[in-house]
């Protein structure tokens, strides 16, 4: 039996390299970019709970109002008086869950190096072989063996060695990667169901956070500036054109503004002035805290979005490595659907045969 | 008669719930962060109306209350806890693979055997005569057969790599 696996051997040897080993460097690192994608996107999300967390101490403290004038709540309208607790319940069951989401990922992350590693391999035969010779000749010349076919010996190794550390590799990357494919397809559907939910958490951290932004600012001022929004720029220009009408026409008139007419006027731009310069700036603070956690959702669900579908990706390029690797990694590389067993092929078999027998025959 | 506000409010509305039907959240947030621009200056009772719609539609598209999505992630998270004992030994199957691969083992191992000089010897003696006849054999027309008995099957691969496994323990 032993004679004939070695003829198999021998022979399949010298083809089994015609299936390449893929390359799986890139897609190892895919992972860990899914893996990083992942875990800043609840790295932000613990920061912004933790943030809203402290937001609705404060709004406790100082009585926030909820709702605007006579507003009824609604749904989606945050109650400061119990935020503060459900928001610490949020966060905490958020720190546990994440925490297993980054654990399952990186665990993920040490398989794809490992296979990675594994696929690299494939090509270290040859290296391998060159050592063993080189140590082999060192030993004997430190022994004083006669080893008169040695030279002969180190082809033949070398030219097995390659091909066959192929063949184990790409064997063990079919076996290792068919038996995980049910793994990895679990994982991926799993990270794109979580990533959904992540995309609704974002959803609600920005209306929670537009709600603490606004409670900060004062709820009733900005609902008032919002009411005013359009009209603010014109009610502030009003009394100064006002003025300037009545300077100029008096001017023209050579008849200057009676005490009481510019008292009035001044007066009318002095309360201006007060909107202008403590009220608008408050309101374009409080639009900008708005906008900039508005771009904070975007980029966080687009960054979601990415993750979502790297991870399909990934998931189908290693089962199509799998795949590759099971119809024709190693020695089922000879199968004639994987369109190594041409004529070429055979052909350098028979050449590499023959270079090893005169090999041989010149030791 | 409803004012401009309202009616800008209503317009913003209607393509936030559109768009909820769409897969692209881009559309969604438009829709909603231009209602929420504009709601608050609307007069009473429309804007209670509008606001008590817009929640709603909000709530129904994430399919439960505001308070669910978190308890819904700590629900999902948890198969990630699975996953991550499946793919930790993935990676010692992998690298327990890598290692055994059988040359790069051959070249640690022999590095320091003296005594393998002559098992690489007598291995590399049987292969050239096993060699010999797989050439017979490729001259012959029965390479087919010969390929096909050797990768017809996972067996005869494992017992060619624990042939050669042997090299080293002679």
């Amino acid at each position: 039996m032993l004679k004939k696996l070695w003829i198999a051997s021998g022979t399949l040897l010298t083809i089994a390299g015609c299936t390449a080993t893929p390359d799986l460097s890139k897609w190892a690192q895919a992972s860990e970019d899914i893996r990083d994608g992942m875990v800043r996107s609840q790295v932000t999300t613990i920061g912004k709970l933790d943030m809203l967390v402290g937001a609705a101490a404060e709004a406790k403290s100082q009585g926030w109002q909820s709702t605007c004038g006579t507003e009824k709540p609604t749904l989606l309208t945050v109650d400061w008086m119990t935020a503060e607790e459900e928001w610490k319940t949020d966060l905490e069951n958020y720190r546990v869950a994440a925490m297993q989401v980054e654990g399952g990922l990186t665990a993920m992350v040490l398989y794809a190096q490992a296979v990675n590693e594994l696929a690299v391999s494939a090509g270290t035969g040859k290296e391998a072989s060159e050592g063993i010779v080189k140590s082999l000749s060192s030993i004997g010349s430190t022994l004083g063996v006669a080893f008169p076919t040695f030279n002969g010996a180190g082809e033949i190794f070398t030219l097995i060695s390659e091909q066959w550390t192929k063949v184990e590799a790409q064997n063990s990357l079919a076996e290792t990667m068919s038996a995980m494919q049910g793994n990895v397809d679990n994982l991926a559907e799993a990270l794109v169901k979580q990533a959904a939910i992540q995309i609704r958490i974002v959803d609600n951290l920005t209306d929670k956070g537009t709600q603490a932004i606004k409670g900060k600012y004062g709820t009733e001022r900005v609902c008032y500036f919002q009411k005013k929004a359009n009209q603010l720029y014109a009610q502030a220009e009003r009394p100064y054109k006002n003025y300037n009408i009545a300077d100029n026409e008096a001017a023209l008139a050579s008849k200057p503004l009676s005490d009481k007419e510019s008292r009035e006027l001044e007066t009318e731009i002095t309360n201006h002035l007060v909107a202008d310069q403590f009220g608008l700036p408050i309101y374009r603070q409080y639009m900008d805290e708005v906008t900039a956690l508005r771009r904070w959702e975007n980029a966080s669900k687009t960054q979601l979005v990415s993750v979502q579908r790297a991870v399909t990706e990934w998931a189908k390029a290693h089962r199509e490595v799998a795949d590759t690797m099971l119809a024709c990694g190693g020695l089922r590389s000879l199968r004639s659907k994987c369109g190594n067993l041409t004529f070429d092929n055979l052909k350098i078999a028979r050449d590499r045969i023959k270079s090893i027998e005169a090999s041989f025959k010149d030791n | 008669m409803p004012d401009n506000n309202e009616l800008r409010a209503l317009r913003h509305l209607n393509d936030y719930a559109h768009a909820l039907t769409t897969d692209d959240f881009n559309d969604d947030d438009i829709a909603e962060n231009a209602f929420l621009d504009v709601i608050d200056a609307v007069n009473p009772p429309k804007k209670d109306e509008l606001k008590e719609l817009y929640a709603k539609l909000k709530v129904g598209s994430q399919n439960g209350s505001k308070a669910d999505i978190f308890l819904a992630y700590a629900e999902a998270a948890k198969s990630f806890g699975a996953l991550k004992k499946e793919f930790e030994l993935g990676k010692i199957k992998a690298n327990n693979a890598q290692s055994s691969l059988l040359f790069p083992s051959l070249a640690k191992e022999l590095k320091s055997v003296a005594e393998s000089l002559a098992a690489l010897k007598q291995a590399t003696t049987e292969i050239l005569n096993d060699l010999d006849n797989a050439k017979k054999a490729l001259d012959s027309g029965d390479i087919k057969k010969l390929i096909d008995e050797a990768s017809a099957s996972k067996d005869s691969l494992d017992k060619v790599i624990a042939a050669f496994k042997t090299i080293t323990t002679k």
